[in-house]
């Protein structure tokens, strides 16, 4: 209950002065909060390194079907498939090495593969695993395609347990 | 002494002592005399800026080596110790990703004391983490942390994290395997906070992974912000000490 003579227990807070020190105050505090949030802002960081953030990749017209560009600073290959493109994270999901493409590898009587220097983890150029102790294929990134430029998002890593058509982003 | 003449016979050295003891700059930054008695003694202490800190009185329990084993006292020393050296190695360190491990390297092979600096910062480093804990330690079993003196314990628990913090920031600073790795894992367990986590992770790092942002947000807090906020607390816990009632005594 109200206690005579106090507003939301403020003493006073029905008065004038008691008005207005309480808006004086809550200014006070007003400006508090505004400078909290402005400290974290300002630890914000906005420029940051390639990789985790969306990285430009070029346009569509820049790739014709079985290319594949890698990109150092985003972590990534971009491969043009048939079906469309594929964002491929550099990082072996056996033990994490770094696995580069080889255009001139021959398996299967195919040229062309991705193979893990460590343990000989191979993959084809949709990142499906065909050979070695990797549990399932190469990672891929979000990837979108706005007026005719692939935009890929090397904050969004993907698991998947083979290799399916879906994955590509049509251009 | 001023209005010698010539011909006089130069002043002793006691004449030139009692001079210098009496005159106005002396008194003017010394307000009691010689501490031969017990109010001078008491003044010698409470009024002198860096004596102030101690109490001009303790009782004889509170002294005993066996009781307080001079831990934090050492935990102090140790972060004067710290800083004295982190200041020196200032000098020659830079916080870049491309000069940061070399610059340790000839701080350990070409600068002059280079690596005896580094280690006491280093060793210094894992002895206040030391210190702090066995004070901890020593004031939980000797129940010194009991009322009054109940925040005072509090004020203790927050120098323990600043403490350790310290001693994490500080770590990543050679940006050698070890460094990175370590603030590698130690942000990822961060960033497994519910809700925020990825928030906490990027803000920690100052970007998506580890790299020239987060070296220098680290350096930063370890040389400026934590040592700042540390002595501060210091202050309040020396200061505590007084206010609830001196240093506790064996029962």
């Amino acid at each position: 209950m109200a206690v005579a003579g106090t507003v939301n227990g403020v003493a006073g807070a029905e008065t004038r002065r008691g008005m207005l020190a309480a808006s004086g105050w809550m200014l006070i505090a007003l400006m508090g909060l505004q400078a909290a949030v402005a400290f974290v802002v300002y630890f914000w960081p906005r420029k940051t390194g390639a990789f985790g953030s969306v990285v430009s990749a070029g346009k569509v017209a820049d790739y014709k079907v079985g290319d594949i560009k890698y990109f150092v600073e985003g972590k990534f290959y971009l491969a043009r498939l048939e079906e469309g493109f594929i964002a491929l994270y550099q990082k072996c999901p056996h033990l994490g090495c770094v696995v580069p493409w080889q255009k001139d590898y021959v398996y299967q009587d195919k040229t062309g593969w991705f193979r893990c220097p460590c343990h000989g983890s191979t993959y084809s150029m949709q990142g499906q695993i065909v050979f070695g102790p990797a549990p399932r294929p190469l990672d891929y990134m979000k990837i979108q395609i706005t007026g005719g430029s692939v935009q890929v998002n090397t904050g969004l890593i993907m698991k998947r347990d083979e290799w399916a058509p879906s994955q590509a982003v049509s251009a | 002494m001023a209005s010698r003449t010539l011909g006089q016979r130069p002043p002793t050295g006691a004449q030139v002592w009692d001079w210098l003891r009496n005159g106005r700059v002396f008194k003017s930054i010394f307000r009691y005399s010689y501490p031969s008695d017990r109010r001078n003694r008491i003044m010698t202490v409470a009024k002198n800026v860096f004596l102030h800190l101690h109490p001009s009185q303790v009782p004889r329990g509170g002294i005993r080596v066996t009781y307080t084993w001079c831990l934090g006292g050492l935990s102090f020393m140790t972060f004067l110790m710290l800083t004295v050296t982190g200041v020196l190695l200032m000098f020659y360190y830079v916080p870049s990703v491309t000069r940061a491990y070399q610059d340790i390297q000839d701080l350990e092979t070409v600068v002059t004391f280079g690596m005896l600096m580094r280690n006491i910062h280093r060793w210094g480093a894992h002895m206040m983490v030391i210190t702090v804990f066995l004070h901890m330690c020593r004031v939980f079993y000797t129940g010194s942390y009991k009322p009054p003196r109940e925040f005072n314990w509090v004020v203790g628990v927050i120098l323990l994290v600043l403490t350790l913090l310290l001693s994490f920031t500080g770590y990543l600073l050679p940006w050698d395997q070890l460094s990175f790795w370590a603030v590698t894992v130690g942000t990822t367990i961060g960033g497994a906070a519910p809700i925020i986590g990825k928030q906490i992770n990027f803000l920690l790092l100052g970007d998506f992974e580890i790299g020239q942002n987060t070296l220098i947000r680290w350096y930063t807090l370890h040389v400026i912000a934590l040592p700042l906020i540390l002595s501060l607390f210091l202050a309040v816990h020396f200061w505590r000490v007084r206010q609830d009632g001196g240093i506790s005594q064996p029962m």
